[in-house]
């Protein structure tokens, strides 16, 4: 549990009323702040926490870094939504406020809430972000439901820049999902953030949001769990052993050719299917196989329609089999309502073809 | 024009007190040695045995500006008698270098504090100019921390660094101690006990 000093610069701007995050990304952002305190000052009894409000006409210093959750829990009743946020001199603020701490010891740490598009070009971020690193700051952006192109690669651009080893963090939150769950399990993966043994620890594969990251080991970072990295790893390449038998026992002996060119594709698209659990990259996947398909026919089509929607069919069973299938090894309790009620949606699709 | 060749009794104080000096490449923690400002993480490919000082496919560029700051720990106590720095070509060679010792949670706010000692850099591509240290304000080193800068190029490019000096085989190392809470004091002849009084 490392010593730390964490300047949290919250977005009070008039975007943080939007609702998007439920209820609003202002609460968003103070249920992350209760995250944060247990996290840091919960782990480390010399750790400290300090506030900025990064919104409004005047940047403001609300709390330097203290080791006292009241203090800190009680400056929310001091704040108002007003203006737009100014990263830059809200991230310099902070910056200078942990040169001024009194614990020299504590490494220094910025945690940016960001919830309005931010106003800066790339340029003044990347001179920004140079200076940041060069004086050992870690950085953790954390973007609160503001998904648009420029704005995510904006953030994007700085972070890469900003970030010095792997204390630094980026979490991007989109509208419709629990901040706070996602925050937790980015959390809880690191090894700089470990959670209380008090609080429930979800064993979650990572979201869309932090891309990625190992996929062949379904989501577990094998430098922190090996053992569940392994098992991961040999049951998703079974689970590919599977699929392959399967789709060699189904077609008939003419179209073995054919298969045989859309196997390694499928397992291509049914390795990357498994890892990604939401249904609109589903239903891309699938009308990818369908161009696919229909791409690679040589031979007279109308013997294979039908076989190739059989197959299709099966390929999206197998699909939705293969959510069932990690959903059950890895205990996952996310089911949202929504997603059930999509997956519910697209399994009638299917079954009218 | 011959070339100086360095001796016992040439009498330069880059040479003085350097022939017990050994290259303390050994004793350097590799894993722990730290850079601010670079471009790359590759400062531990900078520190090599004194051999490989002219060596040129590694460097570390300084990134937002033009100066740095290295941190080289130690695994034992040294003393250090010269620092060498190898810059990788004349265009992106310091010519200012500070020198602090045994600071732990270095950043660039170390600078506005007084060095242990401060050094004017020449450009040294083939690594034959090290420069000396006051051999008093370096004998108990645990952790040396060098503040590299150019005052004219941007940005600065340094290919080696070298710590020569003597080891002390004597390391930091967590006391082994035994708290007693009840001491067992030694049975005392209360004859030959002094008491003084404290007025």
């Amino acid at each position: 549990m490392p010593l730390e000093a964490a300047v949290v610069v919250l977005d009070n701007s008039e975007f943080s009323r939007n609702g998007d995050l439920e209820p609003s990304r202002w609460n968003a952002q103070q249920e992350a702040i209760e995250l944060y305190i247990n996290v840091v000052i919960d782990s480390n009894m010399e750790s400290g926490m300090g506030l900025i409000l990064g919104g409004g006409k005047q940047v403001r210093l609300l709390m330097t870094p203290t080791n006292d959750r009241d203090q800190i829990q009680g400056q929310f009743h001091k704040t108002r939504l007003e203006g737009n946020l100014q990263f830059s001199v809200a991230l310099q603020q902070a910056s200078l406020a942990l040169k001024h701490r009194i614990n020299k010891q504590q490494h220094q740490r910025i945690v940016v809430f960001v919830a309005s598009p931010i106003e800066e070009e790339v340029d003044t971020l990347v001179n920004l972000a140079k200076r940041l690193k060069k004086n050992n700051i870690a950085i953790d952006l954390i973007n609160f439901g503001e998904q648009n192109e420029d704005h995510l690669k904006k953030l994007e651009i700085f972070f890469e820049n900003v970030k010095k080893g792997s204390t630094s963090k980026f979490i991007n939150i989109y509208p419709g999902m629990s901040a706070t769950e996602k925050l937790f399990s980015s959390l809880g993966n690191s090894s700089d953030f470990q959670a209380e043994p008090g609080q429930q620890q979800q064993e979650q594969v990572p979201q869309q949001g932090t891309g990625v990251q190992f996929s062949e080991y379904g989501g577990i970072d094998p430098n922190i769990d090996p053992e569940m990295a392994m098992i991961m790893k040999m049951s998703l390449e079974e689970e590919a052993q599977r699929q392959q038998q399967q789709l060699a026992q189904q077609l008939q002996q003419p179209q073995q050719q054919q298969q045989q060119q859309l196997q390694p594709q499928q397992q291509q698209l049914i390795q990357e299917e498994k890892v990604e659990n939401t249904i609109e990259e589903d239903n891309d996947e699938l009308f990818e196989q369908a161009r696919l398909l229909s791409m690679h026919i040589e031979q007279p089509q109308q013997q294979n329609q039908p076989a190739q929607e059989q197959q299709k069919q099966d390929t999206q069973k197998q699909l939705f089999q293969d959510q069932n299938f990690l959903e059950e090894l890895l205990d996952d309790v996310n089911k949202d309502e929504e997603q059930e009620s999509l997956l519910k949606k697209d399994d009638d699709k299917s079954k009218k073809d | 024009m011959q070339q100086h060749q360095h001796g016992p009794n040439c009498g330069c104080a880059e040479y003085m007190f350097n022939e017990d000096a050994d290259d303390l490449y050994g004793q350097i923690e590799i894993d722990k040695v730290d850079c601010l400002n670079e471009t790359a993480q590759n400062v531990k490919q900078i520190i090599r045995p004194e051999i490989e000082k002219t060596k040129k496919n590694h460097f570390v560029q300084s990134d937002l500006d033009s100066e740095i700051i290295v941190i080289i720990p130690f695994n034992e106590t040294v003393r250090i008698r010269q620092i060498n720095v190898v810059s990788l070509n004349e265009e992106s060679a310091p010519n200012l270098m500070k020198a602090y010792i045994n600071i732990s949670n270095v950043d660039f706010g170390l600078i506005e504090t007084p060095c242990v000692e401060q050094f004017v850099l020449s450009p040294n591509l083939d690594g034959q100019f090290g420069n000396a240290v006051k051999v008093s304000k370096f004998e108990n080193v645990n952790n040396l921390i060098l503040y590299i800068k150019s005052t004219v190029n941007d940005p600065i490019r340094i290919s080696y660094i070298g710590v020569k000096g003597i080891r002390t085989f004597q390391s930091k190392q967590l006391a082994n101690t035994i708290y007693e809470l009840n001491p067992l004091a030694k049975q005392v002849d209360p004859d030959k006990v002094v008491f003084d009084s404290v007025c």
